[in-house]
């Protein structure tokens, strides 16, 4: 099985209590699939599940994106630089 | 072809070395926007903050700004740098530099650039408010 890499940002963060972790992945997820695996293994992120954006490879990913082994995943709430 | 600086940086920015980076001979107007951190939030008084950046994103998006705004102005050089790490209030947490032959395009170019960044750049903001870290909640990220 192939896995991707989730890398956890800001509050997203702070709710999972970790950067990064390993999930496994199979032919058919998508960003959307993906996000729904991230909330169930961590149920602290539902609430701020609507603001999430994620984003595949440094990309910000549309729901629909496939996902494939040895993707970055990047779980971004909503940003505020400058 | 317009020259182009990025950088995320953990050091302190200096405007002046963006001014000058971006200064050319055909430019008859040089804007430097440079943000700065405020004493007050929508949370209080901000005692002061930590910028968190997803690093390799952040690098690639501050660039790809850059080049978007070169090819939308006919501008002769853009410099952006952008603060991570603790801050604190008072200094430079972002500057964009942009010269231009006129100074409408490069108000404009260097106006557009610093909303991207805000919307565009993977970059959070966690501000010391009463002795308690509070991130900023700003808004989803655009593609």
């Amino acid at each position: 099985m192939a896995k991707i890499k989730i890398v956890y940002f800001a509050g997203a963060r702070d709710v999972v209590e970790r950067q990064t972790e390993f999930i496994e992945t199979d032919a058919k997820m998508t960003v959307a699939t993906v996000l729904q695996r991230l909330v169930k293994l961590h149920p602290g992120l539902k609430p701020m599940t609507r603001s999430l954006r994620l984003s595949v490879n440094h990309e910000v990913a549309e729901p629909g994106h496939r996902v494939k082994g040895g993707d970055e995943i990047g779980v971004l709430p909503p940003v505020a630089g400058g | 072809m317009a020259r182009i600086r990025t950088a995320l940086t953990r050091g302190r920015i200096n405007p002046s070395r963006a001014f000058r980076e971006v200064q050319d001979p055909g430019a008859g107007g040089i804007v430097v926007f440079t943000g700065t951190i405020r004493n007050r939030s929508e949370f209080g008084k901000v005692d002061g903050l930590e910028y968190q950046a997803y690093r390799e994103m952040a690098q690639k998006k501050m660039k790809a700004i850059a080049e978007e705004v070169a090819k939308k102005w006919p501008v002769k050089a853009v410099s952006i740098y952008h603060r991570e790490g603790r801050l604190k209030i008072g200094e430079v947490s972002v500057v964009v530099a942009v010269s231009s032959a006129h100074r409408a395009q490069a108000f404009e170019a260097c106006r557009y650039a610093i909303d991207r960044i805000k919307t565009g750049v993977p970059i959070w903001k966690r501000e010391r408010v009463r002795r308690t870290k509070l991130w900023v909640e700003g808004k989803p990220i655009r593609a």
